[in-house]
C-alpha cells in the first residue's frame, strides 16, 4: 500500500514528512490528480484480519495495522455537448459492496452533504467485463415477494462507477471542491457511524446470511414460480400477437415511396427449408455421378494426388521426427521411471 | 550450349504450367524439385520433335510421376541429385509402407537406432588392447600338475583365490590342477558381431579363451570337477595378469550370465591415461574360459544323463542334471554360437539392427541373458532369430525370411513368441531330433539350434518364460493396433517397475541358504544359485495357491555377480530380495472360496490339506457335495490375493519370510482404507441401488399421462449415476449429506415450443411444475421441489425440479429440448453468448447423458475402473482443482489408464490404477499429444486422423494453448475440447503436470513406496499453500438447515466461491478443495500486478503508483492493481464464513 506521501509526489512537500507514513494532517494539500480523476483514498473498515507478508514495496517500515486503503477517482461527469448543467460526479473504482447509502454517507462524511442533497446514484455496468450482471437481480423474475429480493445486496463487479446526481448543481461544486484537498484522515467506507449498527449490518449482508438468502431464494416455491412463468408468458404472447399484427400491417401498407415490404408469411408452415433443398439436390447430383477413371487423365490425375499426398504426410512426419528428436525423445534408458 | 538455352527458355513456360498441375506441392523447395527435374526432362526429349502443349504439358507431369516414383533410369546429371532425393524420399517411403507399421514408426526406429549406436572411433582402441591381451596370454608358462592344496597355495601366494563354485572341491581331491597354453583364443558375441548398444550399463567385450584338451579327463566332466578345473584357469591367468606391470587392468572375478558354476574374469580399465587406457570406450573385457567340442564326449553331458552323483545310496536312480550339463556343453559353444549369429547377419540385412531392437526391448522388460535376467537376452533373442531363419515353421518352414526389414524381423520373432509354447513344442532347428526328452528341462522352454543338444534357453525359469511370453503377446498386440503409434511403449518406456506394472507387488527377504538343508544336499545340483532355487519354489508354491485369481506371477531377484580376486567365491550374491510382481484376473481375483478335492478322494484331499494346511476345511456346498475347501474373509485394506500370498508363505517358508515380506504401495493402499468415503465396503451396492432407484423414476415420468407432451425419455447424467462420485449414493437426508443426481428429462418432439429462447426456458418451468403436479397426485410420498440455478434469467436453463423418492434416494431433473440447440447455435443477437450457451448445453445434458451411459459400461467391463476412479478424483480434489477440472475429464482420463494401459495391462486393483493414472499426467505431453479415446473400437484410422487434424488445426490456431490446453477426445465427443475448455486453462495444466509429477517423486525417493512410510506417502495430498498468492481460510459451517427437502444443505461456499469468480473474472485464479472446504486459494494474474496507464473500466481495484514505478516503465503508468483492497474486499464479502486471509506473496 503506497503512503500518502506517495500520493503527494507531485507536489512539493514543505514539511518534508515524505518519510513518514502516517496520513498528512495538513488540510491544505492538493489531491493527487490521473487523467482529470481525483483521487480519494477511503479507509476499508477493519473487519477482516489479513495476515502475512504484505509486500516489500508497500510498507517501508510502516506500522503493522494501517487500515486498508481503497482509492475512489472522481470527476464531474460531462455529456459530450451539454457540459453547461451537470449536476453529476462520477465516481470509478467502487468498493464492490457500495451501496447508495454508502455513497450518501461518504459525501457527508467529506463535505457535509446531506443524503437529501443527492438525487440518485446510478451504478454503471462495466463494457469491459463480459459477464455484468446486477448480482444478484431477479427484475425478470416477477412475482417473487419483495422481502426476498431486498433482503440480498446487490454486489458490484470489481472496478464498477455510479453517476452521483445531486439535486442541485451548488451540492455537486460542495462535494468536488472538498475533493480538491486531501481530506486529514480519508474517510472510512461504511454505512454508519455506530460502529455496532455498522457491524449488524454488514453480517446480514455478508457470509452466511447472505448465501443462506440466495440458497432459500434459489429453493423457490412452486407457486412464485407458476406467477413468474404465468406473467412472463401472457407478456410474451402479447408481444407476439403484437409482432404478427406488425408484420401483417407491414406486408399490405405501402411505405413513404409506395413500395410494398415483402415478408415472409406467418402462419404458413414451410414444407422445406432452403438447405434441404441444397442438399436433396447435391444427393442428386452425387447419384447421377461421374465417371471416375475413365479417362487416362483422369487416372493420372488421382495417381499424382494421391501420391502428393503421401509426399505432403511424408515431410509432416519427417517433421515430425524432427520435432521429437529435438526432445530429446529416443533416449530408452533416459528412463521415466524407478 | 545453345541447344541449352533454348530448352531452359522453354522449360520457363511450362514449369509454371507444371506448377499448376502441381496441385499439392506448397512446399517451395519441393517445387523447385520438380522444376528443375523438367528441366531433364526436357534435355531428354528435346529431339522428339512437336508436341502439343498440352500433351507435354501430360508428359511432363506423369514424367514427374515416374521420378517420383524412383524407377524412371536417367543418366546422372547435377540436377539430378535433388530429383534423386526427392526419389529417395519416395522409395523410403514406399519401403516404410510395405515394411513397417507405418511411415512415422519406421523413421522413429531409424532415429532409435542412430541413437544407440555406439561411437566406433572410442572402440577402436579397445582391438589394440584386446591384441595385447592375446599376445600376453599366449606368453603364460604352463604350470605343472598340481595338487589341490598345492594349487591354492601357489595362487594365493600372488594373493589370489580361486573362485571354486559351490560345491568346493575336497581337500585331499585326488586329480590334478595344471595350466596349459589356451588351444584357441576368440574375441566373441556382440563385440565381434557390433550389436552392442548405447547404455548407461557399459557393455562387455567377450573373450574366449579354450582350455586345452589335455589337461582335462573324461571323468571330469562328473561332480563338478571340470567346473574345478576350470576355476584354477582361471586363477591362473589372472595371477599372471596381475604380475604384468605394463599391462594393468582393474581386475576382479564375476558370474557368466548368473551361472554359479562358471565364473569369468572381469576386466576393467584403470583410468591413468596410458596406453592401455580404454575406460572412454565404456566397456570392460571378460576373459571366459571354454573348451572345445571335442574335450568331452557330448553325449554323455546331454541334458538327459545324471552328471552328479548326489546320492550315495546307489540303489537310487539319479535324475538326469539339466542345468549343470548345458553348463558345459555352453563352454564349448562360444564361438559356434557366434558364427551362427555372424552368418545370420551376413545373410539378412536387418539381423542386426533387429537385434538392437530385440535387446532394448527385452532391456525395458528387464530381460537379460543370465539367471537373474530371466535368462533371455540379447543372445539368445539373436539366436531365437538365427534359428527362425533356419526353421521353426510348420513342417521345417521358415518363419523369418531373409529379405525382412529390421521392423519385421522384431515383429515376426515377438510374435513367434507370444504364439509358440516352446516347453510344449520345443523349438528344433538342428539337423537331427532332439537328443533328450523335453520332459527333463521340466516346464522349461527348449531351443535347439545345434548339434550338441545344447538348450539354448536353459538358464530361464518357468516364471520368466511365461513373462515373457505375456509381454511378447502385449507388444504385438500393439503393433497390430494400426491406429496408435506405441513407438514409446514398445521401445522407450521403462516396463518393468515396481511401482507401476503389477496389481500386487512385494518384496520377500531370501533366507541364508546355509539353513535350507534340501537345497544343500540335492537343490543345488539343479540350480545352482540359491536364490533362482527358492525363487522357483515360491512361483511353485504361489502359481498352485492363486490358480486363475492371477494371470501372471512374476517372480525376480538380482545378483550383483561380482567379487574380488582376493576372495573365494561367496554362496549368495546381491540384496538378497525376491520381487514378487502379480497381475490380477479381475473377475476372478476377490473370490472368497477355493474348492479342493472331494472328500472321498483320499490322496487328493490329503495332498490339498498338505498344502492349504489349517486353513483347509471340509465343507458342504449347496449342491451337496462335501469337498475340501478354503475360505477367506473380505478385508478393507487386504486383498484376498494378499491374504492367500502372506499365508502360503507362512505356511512353506516359515512364519519369518512371512513377516519379512512388504507389499508394495501398502501404505497408499491403508491411506485409502482410512478414508470414510472410498473405503465404504458398500459403494458398489449403493450405486447400484441408486440406479434402481433411477429406473423407477424412468418409469414414473415415462408413465405421466396428463401433460400436454409426453416424456419420451428420461436419461441419467451425473457421475452418482456412473460408479464415479467420490461419496457413494445414499438416502436423501440422512446421516451424511447427499447431492442429487442429476437426470435429463426429454419431451416428445413438438412445433409448438415457442421461437424465444427466453420463452422457451420458461415453458421449460412450467413443464418441471406441471410434471411435480403430477408426481403429487400419482404418489404422495415422492416429494418435489423446483428450484433455480442461478439468479438471472438468461437464454440457458434456469430451473430444476427435485424428486426424492419414498427410498430416500434423490434426483434433480432438468428438461432437454430437440429445438434449444439450433436455436442456439443460430441466437443471432450474441453468437458468442450463443456458442457459450449451446457449449454448456451440450455438456450438461446430452453429452453428459451420453458419457453417463458409456462410462456405466466401462465401469462394468473394467471392475475397478470406478474405485480407480474415485480416488483419482480424492486427489485432485486435495490439490484444490475441485473448480478446474471437470468431473467428466477426471473420468476420462482414468478411463484412459484401462482403455490404453500400454505397455502394461489394465489395473485390476484401484492403488494400481491410481499410482498409473498419475504416472500418466505427470509423463503426458499435453501439448503435442492428444488423448483420444475409442471406448467401444469403433473408431476407423480415417476417424482417428480425422480427430488428429483437428487437434492440430486447433494447436496452429492457438500456439499458445490459451483457449485450450488438454484435447481429450472421445467416440462420443470427438471436438476434444467438451470437457476441457475453458477450463482447465494452460496454468492449470501445467500444474496437474507438476503435482503429478512431484507425487510420482515422492513415492519414487527413497523408495517410499516400498519402505510404505504412510506420513511421507500423505504428501502425495497436500498442495503446499505457500504457492499461492492468497489464501482465505475458511471456518467449519454446520451445512445443515434442518430436514426439510425445501431447504437441503446450504453449499455456502460453493456460492461464495462462485459469487468471488464472477466479481473478480479474470483477475484472479481461484482454487479450493470442494470437499474440504478449508481454504479458498487463490493466484492473481501476474499481468495485472504492473502499473499501467489509468482507464475507467480497468477490469479490477486500482491505486495510484509509486512515482519509481511511473517513471520506470513511462510516465503514464499511473495506477497499479490494488491487491490487499481487494483482498479485503473478498473477506468482506465472506464475512463470517471466513476465519483469515493470509496474504503470501
Amino acid at each position: 500500500m503506497p503512503t500518502f506521501d506517495d500520493a503527494n509526489m507531485g507536489v512539493k512537500s514543505k514539511l518534508g514528512m515524505a518519510k513518514k507514513n502516517r496520513p498528512l494532517s495538513t488540510s491544505g494539500t492538493p489531491t493527487q490528480i490521473i487523467s482529470g480523476y481525483c483521487v480519494l483514498p477511503i479507509y476499508l473498515p477493519a473487519r477482516v484480519s489479513i495476515t502475512g507478508t504484505s509486500s516489500d514495496s508497500e510498507d517501508e517500515g510502516g506500522p503493522k495495522q494501517t487500515p486498508v486503503v481503497h482509492y475512489l477517482y472522481i470527476r464531474k461527469h460531462e455529456t459530450p455537448g451539454d457540459n453547461s448543467s451537470s449536476r453529476t460526479l462520477f465516481v470509478a473504482n467502487l468498493p464492490i459492496d457500495a451501496t447508495t447509502l454508502h455513497m450518501h454517507k461518504l459525501f457527508s462524511t467529506i463535505a457535509d452533504i446531506a443524503p437529501s442533497s443527492i438525487e440518485t446514484v446510478t451504478f454503471l455496468p462495466s463494457p469491459t467485463g463480459t459477464s455484468f450482471q446486477l448480482i444478484p437481480s431477479l427484475s425478470s423474475l416477477k412475482g417473487l415477494q419483495e422481502g426476498q429480493i431486498s433482503q440480498i445486496r446487490r454486489i458490484l463487479p470489481t472496478c464498477s462507477a455510479a453517476h452521483v446526481v445531486f439535486t442541485d448543481i451548488k451540492a455537486m461544486n460542495k462535494a468536488l471542491g472538498s475533493l480538491k484537498f486531501q481530506q486529514a484522515t480519508p474517510p472510512i467506507w461504511r454505512l454508519s457511524d455506530a460502529v455496532e449498527q455498522e457491524a449488524e449490518d454488514a453480517n446480514a449482508m455478508t457470509g452466511s446470511a447472505r448465501y443462506m438468502a440466495i440458497h432459500k431464494r434459489r429453493r423457490i416455491s412452486s407457486a412464485a414460480l407458476q406467477v413468474t412463468v404465468d406473467s412472463f408468458m401472457s407478456t410474451y404472447n402479447k408481444a407476439e400477437i403484437q409482432r404478427e399484427h406488425e408484420a401483417k400491417r407491414a406486408r399490405s401498407m405501402p411505405d413513404d415511396d409506395g413500395f410494398v415490404t415483402v415478408s415472409r408469411g406467418v402462419g404458413r408452415t414451410a414444407v422445406g427449408t432452403s438447405s434441404d433443398a441444397l442438399k436433396a439436390e447435391a444427393k442428386k447430383r452425387q447419384k447421377k455421378g461421374e465417371l471416375k477413371d475413365f479417362y487416362r487423365f483422369q487416372i493420372r490425375e488421382e495417381k499424382k494426388t494421391r501420391m502428393n499426398e503421401l509426399l505432403k504426410n511424408f515431410k509432416m512426419d519427417q517433421e515430425k521426427i524432427r520435432e521429437l528428436k529435438a526432445k530429446r525423445k529416443f533416449k530408452p534408458f533416459s528412463s521415466k521411471l524407478a | 550450349m545453345a541447344k541449352r538455352k533454348r530448352s531452359e527458355s522453354g522449360t520457363m513456360v511450362k514449369v509454371a504450367m507444371a506448377r499448376e498441375l502441381d496441385i499439392e506441392e506448397n512446399d517451395a523447395e519441393e517445387s523447385v524439385q520438380v522444376d528443375e527435374y523438367s528441366d531433364d526432362f526436357d534435355e531428354d526429349h528435346d529431339d522428339e520433335g512437336d508436341k502439343s502443349s498440352m500433351s507435354e504439358q501430360e508428359e511432363n507431369s506423369a514424367n514427374s510421376l515416374l521420378a517420383v516414383e524412383g524407377t524412371k533410369p536417367g543418366k546422372v546429371s547435377k540436377k539430378k541429385l535433388s530429383v534423386s532425393r526427392l526419389a529417395d524420399d519416395v522409395h523410403n517411403l514406399h519401403e516404410a509402407i510395405q515394411l513397417y507399421k507405418s511411415n512415422i514408426f519406421k523413421m522413429e526406429i531409424d532415429e532409435l537406432l542412430a541413437e544407440l549406436k555406439i561411437d566406433e572411433d572410442k572402440t577402436k582402441h579397445v582391438d589394440k588392447i584386446l591384441h595385447k591381451l592375446k599376445v600376453v596370454i599366449e606368453s603364460i608358462e604352463d604350470s605343472p600338475e598340481l595338487l589341490l592344496p598345492d594349487a591354492e597355495k601357489m595362487l594365493s601366494k600372488s594373493g589370489i583365490s580361486i573362485p571354486f563354485p559351490d560345491p568346493k572341491p575336497p581337500k585331499d581331491a585326488q586329480y590334478r590342477f595344471k595350466y596349459e597354453g589356451p588351444s584357441d583364443y576368440n574375441v566373441v558375441n556382440c563385440y565381434l558381431l557390433k550389436t552392442m548398444i548405447k547404455s548407461p550399463e557399459r557393455f562387455g567385450v567377450d573373450v574366449v579363451v579354450n582350455m586345452p584338451k589335455n589337461i582335462f579327463h573324461e571323468k571330469d566332466a562328473l561332480n563338478y570337477r571340470y567346473f574345478h578345473k576350470r576355476a584354477f584357469y582361471l586363477a591362473y591367468i589372472a595371477s599372471y595378469l596381475k604380475s604384468q606391470k605394463d599391462l594393468l587392468f582393474d581386475m576382479s572375478y564375476e558370474l557368466l550370465d548368473g551361472d554359479h558354476l562358471r565364473p569369468v574374469l572381469r576386466l576393467e580399465s584403470v583410468k591413468d591415461g596410458g596406453e592401455f587406457d580404454f575406460h572412454r570406450a565404456r566397456c570392460y573385457i571378460r576373459i571366459i574360459p571354454g573348451i572345445s567340442q571335442d574335450v568331452f564326449t557330448l553325449t554323455k553331458i546331454s541334458p538327459s544323463r545324471n552328471c552328479v552323483r548326489y546320492s550315495q545310496n546307489p540303489a537310487e536312480s539319479l535324475k538326469p542334471t539339466p542345468f549343470y550339463n548345458s553348463s558345459i556343453l555352453n563352454d564349448t559353444y562360444f564361438f559356434p554360437g557366434t558364427v551362427v549369429l555372424h552368418k545370420a547377419a551376413k545373410s539378412c540385412d536387418g539381423f542386426k539392427d533387429a537385434m538392437k531392437l530385440g535387446e532394448i526391448w527385452l532391456r525395458q522388460r528387464g530381460f537379460k541373458s543370465s539367471v537373474d535376467g530371466g535368462g533371455f537376452g540379447s543372445w539368445e533373442w539373436g539366436m531365437l532369430m538365427a534359428a527362425l531363419l533356419q526353421g521353426g515353421g510348420a513342417k521345417g518352414s521358415r518363419s523369418l525370411s531373409k529379405g525382412f526389414s529390421n521392423y519385421q524381423l522384431f515383429k515376426a520373432t515377438l510374435n513367434y513368441i507370444a504364439s509358440n509354447d516352446f516347453t510344449e513344442a520345443p523349438v528344433n532347428t538342428s539337423k537331427g531330433p532332439l537328443g533328450f526328452d523335453k520332459g527333463v528341462f521340466s516346464g522349461l522352454p527348449i531351443l535347439v539350434n545345434n548339434d550338441i543338444n545344447l538348450n539354448l534357453l536353459y538358464r530361464m525359469s518357468v516364471s520368466s518364460y511365461r513373462r515373457l511370453r505375456h509381454e511378447a503377446s502385449l507388444t504385438v498386440a500393439e503393433l497390430d493396433d494400426v491406429k496408435g503409434d506405441h513407438f514409446d511403449s514398445v521401445f522407450l518406456d521403462k516396463v518393468d517397475s515396481l511401482i507401476y506394472q503389477y496389481d500386487i507387488a512385494s518384496l520377500i527377504k531370501f533366507p541364508s541358504s546355509r539353513d535350507d538343508k534340501t537345497y544343500r544336499d540335492i537343490g543345488r545340483v539343479f540350480s545352482p544359485s540359491y536364490y533362482a532355487y527358492f525363487t522357483s519354489k515360491v512361483y511353485q508354491i504361489l502359481h498352485r495357491g492363486l490358480g486363475e485369481r492371477a494371470s501372471l506371477i512374476s517372480t525376480k531377484f538380482s545378483e550383483t555377480s561380482r567379487w574380488p580376486l582376493t576372495a573365494p567365491k561367496p554362496s549368495a550374491l546381491g540384496d538378497g530380495t525376491l520381487t514378487l510382481g502379480i497381475l490380477l484376473d479381475p473377475e476372478n481375483s476377490e473370490r472368497l472360496v477355493i474348492h479342493g478335492p472331494s472328500a472321498e478322494d483320499k490322496s487328493q484331499a490329503e495332498e490339498f490339506r498338505k498344502f492349504w494346511g489349517r486353513k483347509s476345511e471340509l465343507r458342504r456346498f449347496k449342491d451337496g457335495s462335501i469337498i475340501e475347501s478354503v475360505v477367506w474373509e473380505p478385508h478393507s485394506e487386504r486383498s484376498i490375493v494378499s491374504q492367500i500370498v502372506t499365508y502360503l508363505l507362512e505356511r512353506h517358508f516359515g512364519e519369518a519370510i512371512a513377516k519379512g515380506m512388504t507389499f508394495v504401495a501398502d501404505a497408499l493402499a491403508q491411506t485409502f482404507a482410512e478414508d470414510k468415503e472410498l473405503a465404504d465396503g458398500s459403494a458398489f451396492t449403493n450405486f447400484q441401488k441408486n440406479l434402481d432407484e433411477f429406473e423407477f423414476l424412468r418409469k414414473l415420468l415415462i408413465d405421466i399421462d396428463d401433460l400436454p407432451l409426453r416424456v419420451s425419455s428420461v436419461m441419467p447424467a451425473s457421475p452418482a449415476l456412473r460408479y464415479a462420485s467420490i461419496r457413494s449414493p445414499a438416502e436423501f437426508l440422512n446421516e451424511y449429506a447427499h447431492e442429487f443426481s442429476d437426470v435429463v428429462i426429454e419431451l416428445e418432439t413438438s412445433s409448438k415450443w415457442p421461437d424465444d429462447l427466453v420463452a422457451v426456458q420458461h415453458s421449460k418451468a412450467a413443464f418441471l411444475l406441471g410434471i411435480a403436479e403430477s408426481i403429487k397426485s400419482i404418489n404422495a410420498a415422492i416429494l418435489t421441489q423446483v428450484g433455480l440455478e442461478r439468479d438471472l434469467v438468461t437464454i440457458e436453463n434456469f430451473s430444476y425440479l427435485d424428486i426424492i423418492l419414498p427410498s430416500g434416494y434423490a434426483f434433480r431433473t432438468r428438461i432437454q429440448t430437440d429445438r434449444e440447440s439450433s436455436m442456439l447455435k443460430n441466437y443471432r443477437i450474441d453468437k458468442d453468448l450463443g456458442l457459450r450457451a449451446h457449449r454448456n448445453l451440450e455438456r450438461n445434458f446430452s453429452l453428459a447423458a451420453r458419457h453417463t451411459t458409456e462410462f456405466q459400461t466401462m465401469c462394468h467391463r473394467f471392475p475397478f475402473l470406478s474405485p480407480t476412479v474415485r480416488r483419482v478424483k480424492k486427489w485432485f480434489h486435495s490439490h484444490y482443482l475441485s473448480p478446474q477440472v471437470d468431473d467428466v475429464l477426471i473420468e476420462l482420463i482414468t478411463l484412459s489408464i484401462f482403455l490404453k494401459p500400454f505397455p502394461w495391462t489394465a489395473p485390476a486393483n484401484a492403488t494400481t490404477g491410481f499410482l498409473r493414472t498419475l504416472y500418466f499426467l505427470a509423463h503426458w505431453d499435453w501439448r503435442a499429444d492428444p488423448l483420444i479415446l475409442d471406448v467401444d473400437n469403433s473408431l476407423t484410422i480415417r476417424d482417428v486422423q480425422a480427430i488428429r487434424d483437428t487437434f492440430k488445426s486447433l494447436r496452429n490456431n492457438d500456439p499458445e494453448y490459451n483457449q485450450t490446453a488438454l484435447f481429450v477426445a472421445v467416440n462420443y465427443a470427438r471436438d476434444g475440447t467438451t470437457w476441457t475448455s475453458p477450463n482447465p486453462s494452460k496454468v492449470i495444466a501445467s500444474r496437474i503436470t507438476m503435482l503429478a509429477r512431484a507425487s510420482c517423486e515422492v513415492l519414487k525417493t527413497g523408495n517410499t513406496i516400498v519402505s510404505n512410510n504412510k506420513s511421507i506417502i500423505g504428501r502425495i495430498f497436500v498442495s503446499p499453500l505457500k504457492d499461492f498468492d492468497f489464501v482465505i481460510h475458511l471456518k467449519k459451517m454446520d451445512r445443515r438447515t434442518g430436514r426439510d427437502v425445501k431447504y437441503p444443505p446450504c453449499d455456502y461456499f460453493g456460492l461464495y466461491f462462485n459469487e468471488l469468480q464472477t466479481i473478480f473474472n479474470g483477475n484472479v485464479l481461484l482454487l479450493r478443495n470442494a470437499l474440504e472446504n478449508d481454504v479458498i486459494a487463490g493466484v492473481w494474474d501476474p499481468s495485472i500486478l504492473k502499473a499501467r496507464n489509468w482507464k475507467v473500466y480497468l477490469g479490477y481495484s486500482t491505486q495510484p503508483s509509486t512515482t519509481e514505478e511511473a517513471n520506470a516503465s513511462d510516465n503514464n503508468a499511473h495506477v497499479r492493481a490494488n491487491i490487499i483492497a481487494m483482498v479485503h474486499e473478498m473477506g468482506r464479502l465472506g464475512g463470517d464464513l471466513i476465519s483469515k486471509i493470509d496474504v503470501l506473496k
